[in-house]
C-alpha cells in the first residue's frame, strides 16, 4: 500500500474541511431562515366562506388583505401583540399589555430572566398560536380544542352570549375540563395562569373583531359593479383621503366586543341555596329522598324535558345527530356546502356531532359542585343546544307553566345522584315522552 | 474516511434543504410586514382623543306616506324539500311533512317577503316616529309553535317590543334563537302549552334575518327579524303587504328578503318595469299622504 504524499495529504484534509464546511453552511442556512420567521395569525377563512355563501358576494383578495394589514394594525402579531387604543374604554382590565407580552412570543425568557411565550407553551399545540382551535394535535382530540374567534365560551356563570368572568375562565384553567384533553394547570403560578387569561381574551377579541369586520364588509361596503364600472369599496385604505372616519368606525366594533367582556362580571348569575337549607337548614334523609323524586319527575316531564336529549337513560342518547355552533358554520347540513369548507385547508376539521352529556358518567365539564350544575341548567350551555332553563315564578292566583328556583334545586340534586341510580330498571316514561325507536 | 462520507451525506441533505427552502407562507397565514403594521396602527389610533364624528344633521320628515303592494311568482315555483320526522311522531306528523321554503299562496302571491325599512331612523324622535306605532312599541309579539311548525316562519318584531315565544303543543320544545347581529341570541326551553316566555332582543340590525330552531326537533325552522325601526311587513298569503305612516319628505333605503334566495338581487318587474336591486336596497322619498304601490313579480328562477 502506498502511502499519501504530503501534498496529497494536504489535499484531503482541505477536500475534508470544505466539504464540511458546506455541510454545516447548508445544514444551518434553512435552520436559520425559518426560524427567523416570524409566528403568524391565520386567517378566518372558515368565517368568510361562510359570510360569502350567506350573503352571496365574494369577499376580494384586496379586502383579504385589508383585513389583514387592519388586524395587524389593531392587535399586532403573535411576537408582538397590541393592545387597541379605544379611547375612554377600558381595554386593559381585559387585555393588560404587560401580561400579554408574559403570555405572548416564543417560548423563553425576557431579558429580566421572567417566563415569556407562557401560551405558546402550554396551550398552543392544541389551541393554535392564533386561537382558533387549530393546532397540531387538534384533530386528534375529541372533543376538538375551543376556537376562541367566535367568542363563545361554555362553561361560565353568565348568560348565553355573554362573555364569562374571570373567574370562570380561571376556574377552566385551574380544573381542567374532565372528559377531555383540556388539563387542568393547577401548578402554574397565580400570576401566570392570570397573563394565560389575559391572552386567551386577547386572541378572542381579535378573532371576533375579525368575523365583525368580514361582516362589516360584506354587509355595508359597496360591492363592486361591473355593469357600472365601480370598483368595490375598500375596507381600509392606506392612501385614500378620509381614513379616520373608517377608522373611527372600526375601532367602534373593536370597542363593541370589548365592552362585553367589561360587562361580564357584572352579568355572573347569583345563585341563592334552596330554601331548604336556608338559614342553615339541615336536610333530613326523608326530604333528600323526596326531593330527588321530583327532580326525576322533572327530568322525565313536559316541563324540563331533560329526557329528549339526554335520553330515556340518561346516557346521552336521546339526540345525537346534533351539531354545536362552531361545526353549524360549517353547514354540515347543507349537501355540498362541507366540501366546500374542508377544501379551504388543514385548518377546517370536519364537523363531529355534538353529544348530549351522558350523566350516568359523573364527568362534568363545567365542574361538578352543585351551583356549576346550577349554572348549566339555568343558562343553558352557550354555542351548544342544551337550553336554558329559565325560572318562572310562581304568581298568585295565576298558574304559570315553568320551573321554580327550587325545582332546578332539585334537579340538580337529581342530576347528581344518577351515576349512583340503578340503570337496570328504567324509570317507566309517559307514553308522550317515550322516545320512539326505528 | 466515515467521518468523510457523513460529511457529504450531510452536505448533500443540507444542499437539497436548502434548495427545498423555508415552508412557503401559505395564502391562510397573513403576513404583514411591521412598517405597515405602524402605518395602519397610526392611522387607527389618529383622533380616537376626540370625541366621535361630528352629528350630521338630519334632515326631517315632512309627514307621512303608506307602502303597499303585492309580491307575485311567474312561473312554476321549484318543489319545497322533504322533511323527516322521527320524534313526537304522535304530535309531529300532523304538522306536515313539506319544508315550506317557499309558499305561494291564492293568485301566485309569494308569502313571507320580508320588506323593511333599512335606513337609520331616530326611533325616539316623534318627527320619524308616527303617533300610532306608540301602541307597537309596548305591544307583546306572539312566536308560536304548534304540531312542531314554527306558525310565523319568518318572524319581525321592532326591538323595544317583548315576543313571548309559545308553545301551544303538549309536548316540550326548545327554540333557539341564533342572532349574529345586533339582537340577543337566546336557546330557551319552551314547555308544554307554555302560555310564552319573553324574548327582550335588546338591540337590533339591518343586516336582515337570523335563524330559528328547536335542537329537540331538528327538522324545525324559522327566520327572525328584530327592525331598528316599527317600518316593516312580511307578506301574507296572497304576497300583498302594507306599511302605514312611513315618514314622508325623506329618502330612506328599504330592503327585501326571502328565505330562499335572502336579498333580492335577480331582476324582478316592479310595476311592469325590469328592475335590479343592489342586495335587496332601493330607496325612495315619498311626500305627505302619498301612497307607493309595488306590484312585484318575480321569476321563479329566483327560487332555484
Amino acid at each position: 500500500m502506498e502511502l499519501p504524499t504530503r501534498k496529497a495529504m494536504k489535499l484531503s484534509v482541505i477536500r475534508h474541511w470544505f466539504v464540511s464546511a458546506v455541510a454545516v453552511v447548508a445544514l444551518a442556512g434553512p435552520m436559520a431562515g425559518c426560524s427567523r420567521n416570524e409566528a403568524t395569525f391565520n386567517r378566518n377563512e372558515a368565517y368568510v366562506k361562510n359570510q360569502e355563501r350567506l350573503t352571496k358576494e365574494t369577499f376580494s383578495a384586496e379586502r383579504k388583505a385589508d383585513l389583514d394589514e387592519v388586524l395587524s394594525g389593531l392587535f399586532g402579531t403573535p411576537d408582538r401583540p397590541i393592545v387597541p387604543a379605544l379611547g375612554d374604554i377600558d381595554v386593559a382590565s381585559v387585555m393588560d399589555a404587560t401580561k400579554l407580552h408574559f403570555a405572548a412570543g416564543p417560548v423563553g425568557r425576557d431579558e429580566r430572566g421572567r417566563a415569556r411565550g407562557l401560551y405558546r407553551e402550554h396551550c398552543a399545540h392544541c389551541h393554535g398560536v392564533t386561537g382558533d382551535g387549530g393546532g397540531p394535535t387538534a384533530l386528534f382530540l375529541n372533543p376538538y380544542p375551543r376556537d376562541y374567534r367566535r367568542g363563545t365560551f361554555k362553561f361560565k356563570s353568565t348568560p348565553r352570549q355573554s362573555k364569562p368572568t374571570h373567574e370562570d375562565l380561571k376556574r377552566i384553567l385551574i380544573e381542567g375540563i374532565p372528559d377531555t384533553a383540556m388539563p387542568s394547570f393547577r401548578a402554574l403560578p397565580d400570576n401566570e395562569i392570570d397573563a394565560l387569561i389575559h391572552y386567551v381574551r386577547y386572541l378572542s377579541i381579535r378573532g371576533e373583531s375579525e368575523r365583525s369586520l368580514v361582516q362589516y364588509a360584506l354587509f355595508e361596503l359597496e360591492p363592486a359593479d361591473e355593469e357600472a364600472n365601480i370598483e368595490e369599496e375598500r375596507l381600509f385604505d392606506l392612501t385614500s383621503g378620509n381614513r379616520s372616519d373608517r377608522a373611527a368606525e372600526l375601532r367602534e366594533y373593536v370597542g363593541a366586543i370589548v365592552q362585553k367582556w367589561l360587562g361580564a362580571e357584572a352579568e355572573a348569575t347569583a345563585v341563592a341555596p334552596p330554601s331548604w337549607l336556608a338559614n342553615g337548614a339541615e336536610l333530613s334523609h326523608e326530604r333528600e329522598v323526596e326531593l330527588l323524586k321530583h327532580g326525576r319527575d322533572l327530568f322525565y316531564g313536559k316541563v324540563a324535558a331533560c329526557v329528549k336529549c339526554h335520553g330515556d337513560s340518561a346516557i346521552g342518547d336521546g339526540q345525537t345527530t346534533d351539531y354545536d355552533d362552531w361545526a353549524k358554520e360549517l353547514e354540515p347540513t347543507v349537501p355540498g356546502a362541507l366540501d366546500e369548507y374542508l377544501a379551504l385547508g388543514r385548518f377546517v376539521f370536519p364537523p363531529r356531532n355534538v353529544r348530549p352529556r351522558n350523566l350516568r358518567m359523573g364527568h362534568y365539564r363545567g365542574g361538578r359542585k352543585p351551583v356549576d350544575i346550577y349554572w348549566r341548567i339555568f343558562n343553558g350551555i352557550d354555542g351548544t343546544p342544551m337550553p336554558a332553563l329559565s325560572e318562572v315564578l310562581k304568581q298568585e292566583g295565576e298558574e304559570k307553566i315553568g320551573v321554580t328556583h327550587d325545582d332546578i334545586w332539585a334537579l340538580v340534586y337529581y342530576v347528581r345522584s344518577l351515576p349512583y341510580e340503578s340503570i337496570s330498571q328504567p324509570v317507566a316514561v309517559e307514553a308522550a315522552y317515550q322516545r320512539e325507536r326505528q | 474516511m466515515t467521518s468523510k462520507r457523513t460529511c457529504c451525506v450531510s452536505a448533500l441533505c443540507g444542499l437539497a434543504l436548502m434548495l427545498c427552502g423555508c415552508p412557503r407562507q401559505t395564502a391562510e397565514r397573513l403576513s404583514v410586514d411591521a412598517d405597515t403594521i405602524d402605518t395602519v396602527r397610526k392611522v387607527l389610533e389618529a383622533g380616537v382623543a376626540s370625541s366621535g364624528a361630528a352629528e350630521v344633521a338630519l334632515a326631517e320628515p315632512t309627514g307621512w306616506a303608506t307602502v303597499t303592494g303585492k309580491f307575485t311568482l311567474s312561473g312554476t315555483a321549484p318543489a319545497n324539500p322533504t322533511l323527516t320526522i322521527d320524534k313526537d311522531t304522535a304530535v309531529c306528523r300532523a304538522g306536515g311533512t313539506e319544508n315550506r321554503v317557499v309558499v305561494i299562496g291564492p293568485g301566485n302571491g309569494i308569502q313571507n317577503v320580508l320588506i323593511y325599512v333599512s335606513s337609520k331612523v331616530p326611533n325616539d324622535n316623534p318627527a320619524w316616529i308616527h303617533e300610532s306605532y306608540e301602541k307597537v312599541r309596548t305591544a307583546e309579539v306572539t312566536f308560536d309553535q304548534k304540531n312542531c311548525v314554527f306558525l310565523s316562519r319568518v318572524g319581525v318584531m321592532w326591538a323595544p317590543q317583548t315576543m313571548m315565544v309559545k308553545n301551544s303543543d303538549s309536548v316540550g320544545h326548545n327554540t333557539k334563537l341564533d342572532s349574529t347581529f345586533g339582537a340577543k341570541s337566546e336557546n330557551f326551553t319552551v314547555p308544554a302549552n307554555s302560555p310564552g316566555i319573553a324574548y327582550l332582543p335588546g338591540g337590533a340590525s339591518t343586516r336582515g334575518p337570523f335563524p330559528v330552531s328547536c335542537s329537540i326537533h331538528p327538522w324545525m325552522i324559522a327566520s327572525m327579524m328584530v327592525c331598528e325601526n316599527p317600518y316593516f311587513a312580511v307578506t301574507a298569503e296572497d304576497g300583498s303587504f302594507t306599511i302605514e305612516n312611513v315618514p314622508a319628505g325623506v329618502e330612506l333605503e328599504f330592503r327585501v328578503w326571502h328565505e330562499k334566495p335572502s336579498f333580492i338581487r335577480d331582476e324582478v318587474s316592479v310595476n311592469g318595469s325590469p328592475t335590479k336591486w343592489k342586495r335587496g336596497a332601493f330607496k325612495h322619498k315619498s311626500e305627505d299622504g302619498d301612497t307607493l304601490t309595488l306590484n312585484v313579480v318575480m321569476d321563479a328562477a329566483v327560487f332555484n
